[in-house]
């Protein structure tokens, strides 16, 4: 009984994604306009608001690559990963993958690194809500709980870690400055939503990207010290995790304490 | 009869948060994206509840896709059910049309054959989806640009037929009707003469650009002086109806918005005088 229905609607997508003209049989020709400028309305409609998300998302890969590296972009992406999301805020999640993969992008691969960084500012900015805790209940942790101490994470932070300085093209551009060279470097940097829900990030140094990382997987402090040892002077170690996790607190990325119940 | 009035609303849009919260402007309630908010958290969702302790709020959605072929989308039912739990929103909102089929999205309002399959179809799913949330929800009549052969009737007639079916409401856009009446060379005064004043709950309205042969539903422009008369018509056969100007491109600054909403309160004024029972106006502090 649906069999009608069913083959409109697939000829009406066939013409929206791929141009496949069979639904043209199936329109009235009413008055001046032809039944090509009918559809063509809803192509052109298609067509034009995955490009606007595109650009919405990625403005800062967007200027990267300049108009006509975009507009293949677009083109190609748009045809290769038809949005499956209810939503236009995810029709861009495989975009880091595709320009990992696909020439002529995955020949500059800082382009694929720059879609992550601008993709994970996004996954920052609507994360969950969750309470933070400050300072003061940080200093307040008694001492022979600090070594069986672990840290839950506010939902918003995130750690974005790549083999390009693509933070500081990022930066530049935003900044409407000219942007670096690109080149291979090891750059690592911590993102969250502050209290006010503006999205921030800052580099890491070494020692907080390793307190960072085995916090991350579940470690104690009293693990964390020890694997800190690695990269710190053993009489900086104390000062340098006080220092760090003071700075995390200040900023309300420790969404909670515990290990100790 | 009577019909639940809550005034003049406004399309809540990120450029007018921070203005909301702060000036607390004369808008009766505020319709919201549903699937804007379908997020887990951050700012957006943080200014909606914001607004929410101080305007109601109607939830519009985009993705029902209830005249698709694709099985109805429990996770996105799910989503709604739970976005409306926190928001409580006066009416649940989509489009008579289907956004996409084979789990892919056009993000468009495409419309559907006026058929008696369709019909068949998009009532049995507005029913599932009513008996999912509890609650009774508003279609709204999209604007079109091509008509199919397999239709067997106006959309006027299609639409009715579906909320008739359905026992549901009608959403009416206002521009929706006058766009698609110039790009299908109908008179919007038969579409506005034959549906049903007790379905019609709430009215949308919105600027479009005129292309001479076509008009396209463009939501970036001031609503053009065939809406308002339209709209003025629409009163009258409608009766007082919760109103709301929709503006989703080109946005201009909240005032001017609020300004062209007290055009819509003129024209009520004129249908009407003064007497205008308003169900549910907004408590001010």
């Amino acid at each position: 009984m649906k069999e009608t229905l069913f083959e409109r609607q697939q000829q009406m997508m066939n013409y929206l994604l791929q141009g496949k003209p069979t639904i043209k049989d199936h329109i009235v020709q009413q008055g001046a306009i032809t039944v090509d400028t009918r559809l063509h309305i809803y192509r052109n409609a298609y067509q034009q608001r995955l490009r606007e998300t595109i650009d919405t998302d990625h403005p800062v890969t967007g200027v990267y690559i300049g108009d006509e590296l975009f507009d293949q972009l677009v083109q190609q992406y748009t045809i290769s990963y038809p949005s499956s999301y209810r939503s236009l805020r995810h029709f861009c999640d495989e975009l880091p993958s595709f320009l990992a993969d696909q020439e002529p992008f995955s020949e500059h691969p800082q382009i694929a690194e720059l879609a992550r960084f601008e993709r994970l500012l996004l996954t920052v900015f609507d994360a969950s809500d969750a309470p933070v805790i400050g300072l003061r209940e940080l200093s307040g942790l008694k001492a022979p709980d600090w070594p069986n101490m672990k840290i839950q994470f506010h939902p918003s932070v995130r750690v974005f870690e790549s083999p390009w300085n693509v933070v500081s093209v990022w930066q530049a551009i935003k900044d409407d400055l000219p942007p670096p060279n690109s080149l291979p470097s090891s750059e690592a940097c911590l993102l969250w939503r502050n209290q006010q829900r503006m999205t921030e990030f800052v580099h890491l140094n070494l020692p907080e990207l390793c307190m960072f990382r085995e916090f991350r997987q579940g470690s104690s402090f009293a693990q964390v010290c020890e694997a800190l040892l690695n990269v710190v002077p053993d009489d900086e170690l104390s000062a340098c995790a006080v220092n760090v996790l003071s700075k995390w607190a200040q900023h309300g990325l420790i969404g909670s304490l515990y290990g100790n119940e | 009869m009577t019909k639940k009035n809550y005034g003049f609303g406004l399309g809540l849009r990120t450029d007018h948060f921070v203005d909301v919260i702060e000036t607390q402007p004369n808008v009766d309630w505020f319709e919201v994206v549903t699937e804007n908010f379908m997020v887990a958290g951050g700012k957006p969702k943080n200014f909606l509840h914001q607004i929410r302790r101080d305007y109601p709020i109607f939830m519009h959605g985009v993705s029902l896709s209830i005249g698709s072929v694709d099985p109805l989308d429990t996770a996105y039912l799910s989503e709604l059910k739970k976005l409306a739990d926190e928001v409580e929103p006066l009416w649940i909102s989509d489009h008579l049309c289907f956004t996409g089929m084979g789990k892919i999205n056009s993000h468009d309002l495409l419309p559907l054959p006026y058929s008696e399959e369709a019909i068949n179809h998009v009532a049995d799913r507005i029913i599932q989806v009513q008996d999912f949330l509890g609650r009774q929800i508003l279609l709204e009549n999209v604007s079109s640009y091509l008509t199919y052969t397999d239709s067997q009737c106006s959309e006027w007639e299609f639409i009715s037929e579906i909320v008739k079916k359905a026992d549901c409401h009608i959403l009416l856009d206002i521009n929706n009707i006058y766009v698609s009446a110039r790009n299908h060379g109908f008179d919007p005064l038969d579409y506005i003469n034959a549906i049903d004043p007790a379905r019609v709950k709430q009215f949308h309205l919105a600027g479009h650009s005129d292309y001479g042969d076509y008009v396209i539903d463009t939501h970036d422009q001031d609503i053009a002086d065939p809406v308002w008369d339209l709209y003025e018509k629409a009163l009258v056969r409608f009766g007082a109806t919760s109103t709301m100007i929709e503006r989703d491109d080109n946005i201009p600054p909240l005032g001017d918005l609020i300004a062209e909403l007290d055009i819509a309160r003129g024209i009520s004024h004129r249908v009407f005088g003064n007497d205008i029972d308003l169900t549910q106006r907004r408590a001010r502090g």
